[in-house]
């Protein structure tokens, strides 16, 4: 008896230590690299970067455009997504919940194809201009801030409609009322209850649609760069001076740092916001709310406005990405005639790389999705069952990644591998973007499963041991098939983001080693647009399909 | 004020909630509500609020139509001039207790002395200190009287309470019972009440309306309810009831232990109270409930006899 259960311990020790040892590779690493590496040249000192931040305005115009990129798609985002979220909550529209898949469609689509697909539309001789062809200019628009700004929105709206949503539907029915028998008329009732109300989760929403567009590489590299003069954000140049000659690695580490400070110093205020700001309304009754009749000429109107937000976030897209694919040529434009499936059938053959791109790309997404599941599920099983620090740490840690742009950890996994290459030689293989995935999505891997944890008591699988269950078989019998459904719900959302992600290929994947991502994009920069969006056309139909599991799957917890 | 309802119906998508109900509400009065969940008494305080809309029928404030279906009358809530308390005490969480408070006079624009009339409501709830707090801050007992504070300090003719008390432990609900019926009956306030708590109506109404099925069972005062019954259904919603027949029962006060008693039964239940034991004896047709000086012990045999006089028959259903 006693025998076994210092086995468990030394059992559960050696686990610990591999896990703390994978996390310092996987995460700690690469971070360190990155400021390393931005105050240090050749092993000496060297604080060339930080001045050359300050004073040659090629970087300061990288970072004044991120910011100023990250404002204009957060305010337009909020113009969107706010009327969404209250329409959506606390009106009778609150009731179809399916069209929840629906706004899913945009958060899901890669915006890098989204981008394309804009491209395709707005662009010379796009779709626009086809069907009006009195409009001859809808390329300066697409090729500029506003347009940038627009094609951003479409792809974050749902970040914020989301968790405002939530947030609206948090608030139970008897807080406007209460206003409303005090006296206070509809107006008043939203300017002094609901919108102070609202103005805490607003900020943490705002706050994280910002986030993501000064990090996001995809978008600002199909439109932003060729914009006259080329429109240079964080991941844009970052990727520049990584891969692109003259190669300048401690620009890039610069760069980096940073964006992790900016990213870091706003997820402090998240934090804060969070914290002091949102107000925990759910009294343990649950939450009644009751939605508000529309009048008719309101509901025509909240009709049309969902229709229209649809159409720019999905149907655009999604239409010139369907159509370029099916196009002989691409000058032929929209007539019956033009179409075919060919292009399909090329995909597939010719010599091989578009097959080869998706089998690289499954083959990453498979495997990068199941170790970083298993490091989640170990990671979650360590800070949930001790209460100590030190076994909470390495949840901290692998949540990192999740407050740091894709593009800050990849810089950082090519420069601690670049200097590790003499012992082991990772860089330039398949292996290292294994590497880069797991660091890079284990975060979602850590959220499911914590939130399966969060969903039953502590008690159930302490019953299990008081029936007489070892620690081994009450994780096996009771705790695991609990957690099954978070695990697998996390394993399909990193199986679909690593599937199609694109920053992490472009900078990681080996010389000659196409994934679905830099197929698309090889092809498209090299005028095949018709093959680069078939591959497209593939990806998502993969991707929606897998989050049509993953609902599936999730509603079906809720029993 | 006085509050009439007229054939009032709603239903909710296929689900008849309340039907073609007629009521009176006095003036300075108070009423309860009284029936189990899904009756349509929570509905029904919410029309007259001009929470929900009725779908057919007329509700009036001193013989002012504030809805009417025929005329085409419906006053919004925040001009009927009522105030409401809430189950759930609906506190807005981002205001202090003051705020909270004032919100009625704030946005009446009626703004004479806020301070001390927000002051004097507060003390009257025994709050005066805690102005400054957030709802979070203050136990349940200090929310709902919060709650109340802001509902009375408009002055209201009429004030509606949604199951105030039910969020509450068991001891504060009985002080909060005294303090609630005080200040109503000192501010001569019209109190519409709803509960599901039989010892709450009876301990705190002047009128008593059992409702069941979205229909008015009996409209009483409470000793008229207890101790005739109109129907079945109040007989054993509101108290015990020992069953004579299926159309006639007496309550158990009425029921006495007695060796020469004509009725013989058997203990199947023995419960001590404090003070008395509550005994269920099966008497062969029907299991009843009485109470006893002394222990019996479960099987032994018993002779009973009960007050004629006490008897109530109700009409069948």
């Amino acid at each position: 008896m006693e025998n076994s259960v210092k086995m468990q311990k030394a059992a559960a020790i050696i686990i610990y230590i591999a896990v703390a040892f994978a996390l310092v590779v996987l995460v700690i690493c690469p971070i360190v690299s990155i400021f390393a590496r931005s105050i240090i040249t050749d092993g000496h000192l060297d604080w060339s970067n930080v001045a050359a931040l300050f004073s040659d305005s090629e970087y300061f115009q990288t970072i004044g455009n991120s910011l100023l990129l990250g404002l204009s798609v957060t305010a337009v985002t909020t113009v969107v997504a706010l009327p969404l979220a209250y329409i959506f909550s606390r009106t009778s529209f609150a009731k179809a919940k399916w069209m929840d898949v629906v706004f899913m469609i945009p958060f899901m689509t890669p915006p890098y194809i989204s981008a394309m697909g804009w491209t395709r539309f707005l662009g010379r001789n796009g779709f626009l201009q086809q069907l009006l062809p009195f409009i001859t200019n809808s390329q300066d628009f697409l090729y500029s801030f506003w347009g940038l700004t627009l094609i951003m929105t479409f792809n974050a709206f749902p970040f914020m409609f989301t968790l405002m949503k939530n947030a609206m539907l948090n608030v139970p029915s008897s807080l406007d009322e209460a206003g409303a028998v005090c006296g206070g008329g509809f107006f008043y009732r939203l300017r002094k209850i609901f919108a102070p109300m609202m103005l805490g989760n607003y900020a943490i929403a705002a706050i994280l649609v910002f986030i993501r567009t000064i990090g996001e590489y995809g978008t600002p590299a199909v439109i932003g760069l060729q914009m006259s003069p080329a429109f240079y954000v964080f991941a844009t140049s970052i990727q520049k001076y990584t891969t692109v000659a003259p190669i300048n690695f401690g620009m890039s580490a610069m760069l980096s740092v940073v964006l992790t400070i900016l990213c870091f110093a706003l997820w402090l205020i998240q934090n804060h916001l969070t914290e002091k700001k949102t107000y925990k309304v759910v009294s343990g009754k649950g939450v009644r709310v009751s939605y508000k009749k529309m009048p008719l000429w309101g509901s025509i109107l909240a009709i049309a406005y969902i229709v229209i937000v649809l159409l720019l976030a999905v149907g655009v897209p999604y239409f010139s990405v369907v159509a370029t694919s099916l196009f002989k040529t691409v000058s032929g434009g929209l007539s019956a005639d033009n179409l075919t499936f060919e292009n399909y059938i090329e995909l597939f053959e010719s010599g091989g790389r578009g097959v080869n791109a998706i089998l690289a790309s499954l083959f990453l997404a498979v495997t990068s999705a199941t170790i970083a599941s298993i490091l989640g599920t170990i990671i979650c099983t360590f800070s949930r069952r001790r209460k100590n620090r030190l076994y909470k740490a390495p949840e901290a840690v692998g949540m990192l990644p999740e407050m740091l742009p894709a593009i800050v950890l990849v810089v950082g996994i090519m420069l601690f591998w670049n200097a590790l290459y003499k012992v082991l030689p990772l860089y330039n293989t398949l292996g290292i973007m294994v590497v880069a995935y797991v660091a890079i999505f284990l975060p979602y891997s850590i959220q499911y499963v914590t939130s399966a944890y969060t969903q039953f008591s502590d008690s159930l699988p302490l019953a299990g041991r008081i029936m007489g269950g070892s620690k081994s078989y009450v994780f096996r019998r009771i705790t695991f098939p609990l957690l099954l459904k978070g695990i697998v719900t996390g394993w399909m959302m990193i199986f679909i983001i690593s599937f199609r992600e694109l920053v992490t290929a472009t900078l990681l994947s080996p010389t000659n080693t196409l994934v679905v991502s830099t197929y698309i994009w090889r092809q498209f920069e090299q005028g095949h647009s018709q093959l680069a969006m078939c591959m497209a056309v593939i990806c998502l139909i993969i991707t929606v399909g897998a989050l049509l599991v993953v609902k599936v799957l999730t509603e079906r917890k809720k029993r | 004020m006085k509050i009439s309802l007229h054939n009032i119906s709603k239903s909710f998508g296929k689900k008849q909630v309340i039907e073609e109900l007629s009521l009176e509400m006095e003036d300075g009065k108070f009423t309860t509500l009284l029936g189990s969940s899904g009756c349509g008494k929570t509905t029904l305080l919410r029309m007259i609020a001009g929470l929900e809309t009725p779908d057919s029928g007329e509700i009036l404030f001193d013989d002012t139509p504030v809805f009417s279906k025929e005329k085409g009358i419906n006053v919004p809530p925040e001009k009927r001039n009522l105030s409401f308390v809430f189950q759930d005490f609906a506190l807005w969480p981002h205001m202090t207790v003051f705020e909270n408070v004032a919100f009625g006079l704030r946005a009446r624009k009626d703004k004479d002395n806020l301070k001390e009339r927000v002051q004097e409501a507060l003390d009257a709830v025994k709050l005066g200190d805690l102005k400054d707090r957030y709802p979070h801050e203050l136990s349940g007992g200090q929310q709902q009287r919060v709650s109340f504070a802001r509902a009375i300090i408009v002055k209201p003719k009429c004030i509606l309470f949604d199951e105030p008390l039910s969020a509450l432990d068991a001891q504060l609900r009985e002080t909060m019972r005294l303090e609630i019926k005080q200040m109503t009956t000192k501010l001569n306030m019209t109190s519409v009440f709803v509960t599901h708590d039989q010892s709450e109506a009876m301990s705190m109404s002047d009128l008593i309306v059992v409702m069941n099925g979205g229909r008015i069972e009996q409209c009483g005062t409470p000793q008229e309810i207890y101790e005739h019954p109109a129907t079945k259904f109040v007989a054993q919603f509101i108290g015990k009831a020992d069953f004579l027949s299926e159309d006639a029962m007496v309550r158990p006060e009425a029921v006495t232990l007695s060796e020469d008693g004509e009725l013989e039964g058997t203990v199947t239940s023995s419960q001590y109270i404090g003070g008395k034991y509550i005994l269920g004896v099966d008497v062969g047709s029907s299991n009843w409930t009485l109470s006893s000086g002394r222990d019996y012990p479960v099987g032994e045999s018993v002779r009973l006899t009960y007050d004629r006089e006490k008897t109530v028959r109700f009409a069948g259903e």
